[in-house]
């Protein structure tokens, strides 16, 4: 009896699929950025600090790095009070249609961020729906607000980003020991104390990690700064000196960019770490429903009610437009001239219809690539937790720190020549970097949206299968297979819906082959070609909305 | 007869001996423990006979072939797990089938044996359920009747009462070895409940860092413990007259018929039985007794001058 243990071939192919990692992760995420940090202090070959000076010199460029810094700040406020009081109201008040409601206040997630903003400003801009309605309801000569600027934008952001903090506070809540808010209580607390006392220490690693990401978003945020506009930010500085072929100073502002938020994150963890919460039994336990002062019920059931509006009426918008000539949008207050027309365009002239195509194919592609790589790495990593597995879990889940505009900087900094991880053959303006951009945004949420599906098969089941028989393939294909793939491909399925409206890589590295939907709503916009811009929003909608169902059907438990 | 045997078997995981030159004889037939406290290495060797892990070193035998090199697919060990690892994408029906289908039975054949282990296990109406809608001792009876259906050589249960009640436990204790006298399998059961481990039992091998300290019946076990591990891990002990005695092995006696003097420190009512300890104040020496409740309530109380003697 010669034949090899499983152990051992498991071990032949081990530091294979190590150095291919490392090839990888090395090649397109480490190394770009250390191109991006010679772009910015590197000046015809010599090392010099003169565009870091022109940064700091020049109160413009601070006052911009400062809007980013407020922009992620006022994200965290308002997303933070948003998101935990819905997760509050559904985990303690909401009874009937619990289910479709935290269906819909997850909603904004799955629409791309380019397309909501579009449908913002439809509502709410100059000659916006609701701006008019508002106009002639309260008989006023000129539009009763301006949506510009600061508060605009961070109004748009606020409505995409509180799904972070609603997520994460509302499953942290469900290991909330329930006798400890009756003790409480019985003890004499106020609701207030019950928060402050009880539900706030169990919560708080959920608050600080929301926080973590919303700030990250809300610094980084392009599609709200540069469509709204009367507000710069870096991300949009970033491409204005891309354009103006500035890359020394779009490699600086990338570099502040990231400075601003990777030094936020170790702020936030160090705080977390040095008021370290409770650890909460990992145990679900029941749900009473709790009698609440009804002043406090009805205020929190106004924002929630205020939340579903907000939520469904972009939608609506962007639906009820698209069907209107473009001449109807712009010239009625309340335009009602229908037509197919704009969907008519799209399907009959391949060139329109074509940057819809692209990013259908691109986020498959990145997808799919993303999968080749990090289900290998999942398992591994779930299976073999050693020092080496533990760095490959590291550089895969590196590019969670990253901004999108420096991850698309480093990539022009390291590809725009010749690259020898690319064997030799420049990448910028090809067809392949928009998805390899994409593959690598989704390299963090990919991996640990695996590691879940891996993890949850117990390694007793293949060596059950095993011992009733089965060889490795059998095992594989009967077991492993049915009880990871749908885990596996609902969190492909959810990344491929964040990639296909991707708007500030796409800014940045699209090109005449890889021209992406996001890039066409927005030129068609720009070019008063509003019907077909809004058409395609709803086609892009569509198709998140037929992957969400698919999730739903693969993977129930996902949301819940 | 195909008795199982274990020769000098030492295992080693990152240069620490998890299992230390065991030898060990499975009689054929018999319903054999190896009991242990946690991380002695019962599991592990559990998983060396399931063929999960090749020893670092020496032979495992099934009568007369060496298996030690045998992938577990080839060993035909039945195995039922800790956590049962029942496969979730299938019903209960279809777990069973699993090894048999697996070995090519013909459509008819898997059904007629299929149904004769959903049969034993009193699984009847569970076939077609899906796996997650069963209770504990349900999914239990389903790995049991999994492991059974590929008719084995060999049971192997790994610590299989953890996860259940006390209650259900006693149970499925009995109901396993119900099925285990019906079949006549040679089973390996692994726990850390000496209760457990006496109860069922035809052999007892007790464990402790990757050792095997002392195997037989559970009676020699309990009566005849070689050294303190084996003595307190099985039961309790006293030391009087340079003799290991159980509780139940002592008596206490009136303060003025000879025998150890103590004085009584606690009374505990149990149902059948009183639980004493007693202290004797010479020595500091401690002693728990145990007495058969009568129905005319306890002897002695808290802080009686007693006398404590063997029982005859």
């Amino acid at each position: 009896m010669n034949s090899p243990s499983p152990k051992t071939r498991a071990n032949a192919f081990l530091p294979l699929w190590y150095a291919f990692a490392a090839f990888l992760c090395l090649g397109y995420i480490v190394l770009p950025f250390f191109y991006t940090l010679r772009s910015a202090t590197f000046v015809d070959g010599a090392f010099t600090l003169s565009v870091f000076q022109e940064f700091f010199g020049n109160p413009n460029h601070v006052q911009v790095a400062l809007n980013s810094l407020k922009l992620g700040v006022g994200t965290v406020l308002v997303c933070g009070t948003l998101g935990t009081v819905l997760a509050l109201y559904m985990t303690f008040l909401a009874g009937k249609h619990k289910m479709i409601l935290h269906i819909l206040l997850l909603s904004p997630m799955m629409i791309p961020g380019v397309i909501t903003v579009i449908a913002f400003i439809q509502l709410y801009g100059e000659s916006g729906l609701v701006t008019k309605a508002l106009q002639m309801l309260l008989n006023l000569s000129s539009a009763p607000f301006t949506f510009k600027g600061f508060g605009a934008i961070l109004f748009v952001i606020a409505y995409t980003q509180y799904v972070y903090f609603y997520l994460n506070v509302y499953v942290a809540l469900k290991y909330l020991d329930y006798s400890q808010i009756e003790a409480a209580r019985s003890l004499g607390a106020s609701w207030g104390r019950v928060f402050k006392d009880v539900i706030l220490p169990v919560i708080k690693p959920a608050l600080l990690l929301s926080t973590i990401l919303t700030f990250a978003s809300g610094v980084s945020s392009f599609s709200g700064p540069n469509l709204i506009g009367g507000y710069k930010v870096l991300s949009t500085q970033i491409v204005l000196s891309k354009v103006n072929n500035h890359l020394e100073m779009a490699s600086v502002q990338a570099v502040v960019m990231f400075a601003i938020s990777i030094s936020v994150m170790l702020l936030v963890r160090w705080y977390g770490r040095k008021t370290s919460g409770v650890q909460a039994d990992r145990v679900a336990t029941r749900v009473v429903p709790l009698r609440a002062n009804p002043l406090l019920v009805l205020g929190a059931r106004v924002v929630v009610i205020a939340q579903i509006v907000l939520i469904l009426l972009p939608i609506a918008a962007i639906v009820y437009l698209s069907f209107m000539t473009t001449g109807s949008i712009m010239q009625e207050i309340f335009p009602h001239s229908f037509t197919l027309e704009n969907y008519q365009t799209i399907f009959a002239k391949p060139r329109v219809l074509q940057p819809l195509l692209n990013s259908l194919e691109m986020s498959a592609l990145a997808v799919v690539i993303g999968l080749l790589i990090t289900v290998p790495s999942a398992y591994i990593i779930v299976r073999n937790r050693t020092k080496l597995s533990g760095v490959m879990r590291f550089l895969i889940m590196l590019p969670s720190a990253l901004p999108a505009s420096l991850i698309a900087i480093n990539l022009i900094n390291a590809f725009a020549q010749e690259n020898i991880f690319a064997f030799n053959v420049p990448l910028i303006g090809s067809y392949i970097i928009l998805p390899i951009a994409y593959t690598v945004m989704a390299l963090p949420m990919l991996l640990s949206s695996n590691e879940v599906a891996i993890g949850s098969l117990h390694h007793t089941m293949e060596e059950a299968s095993k011992s009733l028989g089965a060889g490795p393939l059998r095992t594989f294909v009967s077991v492993v297979i049915p009880n990871t793939v749908p885990g596996i491909l609902a969190g492909g399925v959810l990344m491929f819906i964040r990639m296909i409206g991707e708007y500030t890589m796409s800014a940045l590295l699209y090109g005449i082959h890889n021209r992406p939907i996001s890039i066409s709503i927005v030129t068609n916009l720009q070019e008063y070609e509003t019907g077909i811009s809004l058409a395609y929003g709803v086609l892009v909608i569509l198709v998140c909305y037929v992957a969400l169902a698919l999730i739903f059907k693969l993977d129930k438990n996902r949301f819940v | 007869m195909s008795d199982v045997v274990l020769q000098g078997i030492t295992h080693r995981f990152e240069s620490e001996d998890v299992l230390k030159n065991i030898d060990l004889t499975i009689p054929h037939g018999s319903f054999y423990t190896l009991l242990g406290p946690s991380g002695c290495g019962k599991t592990t060797l559990l998983r060396v006979l399931a063929g999960f892990i090749v020893p670092s070193e020496g032979r495992v035998f099934i009568g007369s072939e060496d298996v030690t090199e045998l992938p577990c697919e080839k060993r035909n060990m039945g195995v039922v797990f800790q956590n049962y690892a029942l496969f979730p994408n299938m019903t209960v029906g279809e777990n069973i089938a699993y090894g048999l289908k697996v070995r090519g039975l013909s459509r008819t054949e898997i059904q007629e044996r299929c149904s004769r282990y959903v049969e034993l296990a009193g699984l009847g109406d569970y076939v077609s359920r899906h796996v997650q809608e069963l209770s504990g001792g349900q999914q239990q009876r389903v790995a049991v009747a999994r492991a059974l259906a590929i008719e084995p050589q060999m049971l192997l249960l790994d610590e299989p009462m953890s996860n259940l009640d006390v209650a259900l436990r006693a149970k499925m204790r009995e109901e396993i070895r119900a099925i285990q006298q019906q079949t006549g399998i040679t089973t390996l059961f692994i726990t850390h409940d000496q209760q457990e481990a006496l109860s069922i039992s035809d052999y007892v091998a007790v464990m402790r860092e990757g050792a095997v300290l002392q195997t037989g019946t559970p009676e020699d076990i309990y009566n005849h413990p070689e050294g303190e591990f084996v003595a307190n891990f099985v039961g309790t002990t006293n030391e009087l007259e340079n003799q290991q005695l159980r509780p139940e092995q002592l008596m206490l006696a009136n303060a003025d018929q000879g025998g150890t003097p103590v004085r009584i420190s606690t009374v505990r009512f149990t149902g059948p039985f009183y639980e004493y300890t007693a202290v004797n104040e010479q020595t500091g020496e401690q002693y728990h007794i145990l007495e058969r409740n009568r129905g005319t309530g306890s002897a002695r109380s808290v802080g009686d001058a007693c006398s404590l003697v063997p029982c005859e």
